[in-house]
Parts: C-alpha cells; structure tokens; sequence
C-alpha cells in the first residue's frame, strides 16, 4: 500500500487548487501566477538537468559523448516515471521479446503525449495552424458512431499505456518490496492531469473561448481571467504545473529526500 | 566543467520551444472573437434567448447538438423539451439557423478561433 502516500500527496494538491479557486476565488494566482512561475521554474530546472546529464556521464568526454533519443528519453524522464517498471526491463534482458514490446510502449506512450502537447497549442496560438488544425481533426475521426461527443484517440491510448504502467508499478512493488513511498507522485501527478483534461472534454465542459482567452493572455502577457469556469481547469493547470516543477526538481537529489531511494530502486 | 557544444544546442532547442508560442504572439493583442446576434429572428425577439441558458450554450452547445442527432435520427424524437419547459423542434438547420442565420459571423467566429471545423455542412444545408 506504499503508492497510497504518493496518492495523497495528488489529492491533497488537487483539493489545495479547487479549495483554492471554488472557495477562495483566487483565480489569478491559479490561472496566471502558478504557470508563469512553473513555467519558469520548469526552464531552469530543465537546463540544470541537461547540464547534469552530461556531467555524470563517465563514458563520454566532452565532445564525443552520443545521445540518440532513447537514451535521452531514459535519462530524462525514466527516473521520473517509470523507476520500477524499468527495473523489470532490465531483468529480462537476456530474451529480446518482452524488451522489444517495452519499448514499443514507451513510444507509443512518449507518441501519445506529444500529440496531446501538440493539440494544446491551438490554445496559445491565435491564428491556429493549418497542420494542428489537421491533426486534431486526424486525432477524432472516431466522432462518428460514440454518443454527444468528440473523442480523441490520442486519449484513449494515453489513458490505457498510464493506466497499464501505474498498475504494472504497484504490482511490481508488491512483489519485490523496493519501491519508496513517494516515488509514484509524478505517476500520480501525470494521471491526475490527464483525467482532469479528460473529464473536461467529455463530462464537465468549460467554455474553450474563455480558456483560449486566459492562454493568450498568457503569451502575449496581456491577462485575462475566466472567472465563470469550473474549478476543474485550474486543478487541471495546477497538477500540470505541479508536474513541471517535478520534472524540473526531481534530478537534484539533496532537496528530496525520497530521491536516493528511488535510484536504489532503479538499480534494484 | 566544460561542457559539449552539443549540449548548448540542446538548451537553445529546449528553450526556443518552450518560449515558441510567446514568440509567435509577439506584439499581438489578446481579443476574443465576438460572436454576432445581428439576425432578423433574433433581432425581433422580445426577450433575446437561445434553447438553453447562454452559459450552458457557451459550454455544451455541441453536445446538445449531438444528441439531437442522435434523438432524431435513433428515437424518432423531433421536439426537444428545454429546462424552462419549453418546446424547440430538433434541427440543425430549421432551429438553429432560423436565430443564426449568419453562420459566418456567429458559429464561425468562435470556431476558426478555437481552431474547430465543423464537418456538419458536407451534408446539412448553411
Ligand atoms: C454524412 C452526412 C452528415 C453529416 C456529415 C452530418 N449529418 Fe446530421 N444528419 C444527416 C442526416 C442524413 C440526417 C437525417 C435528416 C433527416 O432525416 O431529415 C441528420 C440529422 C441531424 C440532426 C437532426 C435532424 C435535423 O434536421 O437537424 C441533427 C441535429 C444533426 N444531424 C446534427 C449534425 C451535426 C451537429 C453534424 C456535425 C457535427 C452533422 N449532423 C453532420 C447527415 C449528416
Ligand atoms: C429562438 C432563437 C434561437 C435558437 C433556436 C437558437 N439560438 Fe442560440 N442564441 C439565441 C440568442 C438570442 C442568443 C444570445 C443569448 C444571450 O445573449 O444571452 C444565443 C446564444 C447562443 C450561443 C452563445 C453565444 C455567445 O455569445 O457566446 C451559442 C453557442 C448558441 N446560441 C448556439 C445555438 C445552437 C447550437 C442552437 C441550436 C441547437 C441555437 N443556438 C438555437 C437564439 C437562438
Ligand atoms: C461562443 C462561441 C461559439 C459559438 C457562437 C458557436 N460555437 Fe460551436 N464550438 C465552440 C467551441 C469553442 C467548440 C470546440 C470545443 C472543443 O474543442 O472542445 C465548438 C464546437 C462545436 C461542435 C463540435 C465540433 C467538434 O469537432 O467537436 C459543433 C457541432 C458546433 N460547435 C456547432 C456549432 C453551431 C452549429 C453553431 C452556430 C449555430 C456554433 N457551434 C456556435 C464555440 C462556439
């Protein structure tokens, strides 16, 4: 029952930013302030990372070093979210098969991803692009034959690979013991978002033009705050804020104490 | 430390892509669209209201649309009860075009800004 603090660390987060917006009406701080700042913190922290990377990285003096992609995605992001199932990987090296289909998961949930960030631009561009125009209409051809909605696929498959993961990790860390008590928050934090977003494109709808109107708000630093939105889109802004800064701080080991045991974990 | 140059071209990419949507709106203002209500039908109602409450139109408007759709062409049900109890017969084209009219400076204007197109007009007549 180890994820269960990891979990609630999400939920308390989730019930700082509706207490926050439904109670308090603070619609600036979460709809302006809290995504310039992790937005901010989120460039920093990401550099400092790259700068890491290639200091601990004993095989490669400067110069010479080779980041294909995979590596990078590992470096970057695995430590992040997928420390236990990675550990698996490594113990069925030997036969080709199961590595094969784990990688062919991470691209497609890596894939999934980036297509969603990718959608999310129509938002924060003012005229939207032909080509992410085109990719949303790609993404929800499935309309046709589902009940009252859009339905994007890109969705479903995001959903299913972070489902499959977060359950692959609990079950794992049941059978082995290993994993420390925090290390699903950025799991949590990304599944939090992703069923925010969702359940505000099909179950509790939000008026897309004032959304769009507080992201250009945004990039052209000229605010504008909805304050007729559901709370359900600053939780949504919050956990993605929230993961920013994780991803941004959770290479700089002294500030977490929960980070050396997760890289004991990794190295099983 | 020294570090590559390779790895300097990474945080120039990293960064130009994050700031890439502050960029492009360099020097834009931030005006949302203004939908248009300048129709003969809605200019000759005494009390300006659509099938339900704005706020719930802004927000749901097309998953009333779609269940319409579903409740005409699956039911057979062509009137629609709304939440003040009144009654709208089901049609894209008869209902809400008949207020709309102006498909191009009403239900466009909100769509090209929100990066929506809408498919409804291959088979339904504007
Ligand atoms: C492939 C052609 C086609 C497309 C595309 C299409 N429809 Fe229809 N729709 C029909 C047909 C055929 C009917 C049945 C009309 C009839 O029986 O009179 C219908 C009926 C409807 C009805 C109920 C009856 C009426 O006259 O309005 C609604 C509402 C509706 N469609 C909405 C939509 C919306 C919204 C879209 C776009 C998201 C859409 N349709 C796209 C073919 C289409
Ligand atoms: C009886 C006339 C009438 C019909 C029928 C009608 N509308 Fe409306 N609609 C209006 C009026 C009037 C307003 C403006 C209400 C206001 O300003 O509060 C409006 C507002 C709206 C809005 C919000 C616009 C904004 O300014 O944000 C949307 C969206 C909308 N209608 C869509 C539809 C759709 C879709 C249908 C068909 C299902 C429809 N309307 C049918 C009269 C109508
Ligand atoms: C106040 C602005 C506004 C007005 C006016 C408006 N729409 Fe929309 N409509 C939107 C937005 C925003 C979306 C996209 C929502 C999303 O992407 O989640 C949308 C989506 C739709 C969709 C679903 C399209 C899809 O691919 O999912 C349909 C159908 C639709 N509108 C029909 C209409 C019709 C018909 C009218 C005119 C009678 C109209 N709308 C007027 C804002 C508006």
């Amino acid at each position: 029952m180890k994820f269960l603090s990891s979990l609630l660390v999400v939920l308390a987060l989730t019930f700082i930013a509706w207490f926050g917006v439904g109670v308090l009406k603070l619609y600036a701080v979460f709809g302006i302030g809290i995504p310039y700042l992790a937005l901010i913190i989120f460039a920093i922290g990401f550099t400092n990372r790259l700068l890491q990377l290639e200091q601990n990285n004993p095989e490669n003096s400067p110069g010479t070093k080779k980041l294909t992609a995979r590596r990078l995605l590992e470096l970057l992001y695995f430590r992040s979210f997928f420390g236990n199932i990675k550990m698996k990987r490594q113990e069925s090296k030997e036969e080709s098969g199961p590595s094969n289909w784990f990688w062919a998961g991470v691209y497609i949930f890596f894939g999934a991803l980036l297509i969603i960030l990718i959608r999310h631009l129509r938002l924060f561009l003012n005229p939207v692009p032909s080509f992410i125009q085109g990719l949303e209409t790609i993404d929800s051809f499935l309309t046709i034959g589902f009940p009252h909605n859009v339905i994007y696929i890109t969705d479903i498959v995001f959903i299913v690979a972070l489902a499959v993961i977060v359950l692959r990790s609990i079950y794992s860390s049941f059978m082995k013991n290993t994993s420390a008590s925090l290390s699903y928050v950025p799991l949590f934090l990304l599944l939090g978002s992703a069923l925010s977003g969702i359940i505000m494109v099909y179950y509790w709808r939000v008026d897309i033009v004032s959304v769009k109107e507080l992201g250009m708000g945004l990039v052209t630093f000229r605010p504008f705050i909805p304050t007729n939105e559901g709370s359900i889109l600053f939780i949504h802004i919050f956990l993605v804020s929230s993961l920013l800064v994780y991803l941004a701080m959770s290479s700089r080991k002294p500030m977490y104490q929960w980070s050396t045991s997760e890289n004991e974990a990794n190295i099983g | 430390m020294i570090y590559s140059k390779k790895i300097y071209l990474g945080i120039l990419i990293f960064i130009i892509l994050l700031i890439s949507p502050f960029l492009a709106s360099l020097g834009k203002a931030n005006v949302p669209p203004v939908p248009s209500l300048d129709t003969p039908v809605i200019n000759a109602m005494a009390v300006k209201q659509c099938v339900e409450p704005t706020e719930y139109m802004k927000d749901y408007h097309m998953q009333l649309l779609y269940k319409w759709r579903d409740e005409y062409v699956r039911e057979g049900n062509m009137i629609y009860v709304n939440s003040r109890g009144q009654k709208y017969t089901i049609s894209l084209e008869k209902t809400c075009l008949k207020c709309h009219s102006n498909e191009e400076q009403f239900c466009q204007k909100c769509h090209t800004y929100a990066g929506v197109k809408l498919y409804c007009w291959e088979c339904h007549q504007k």
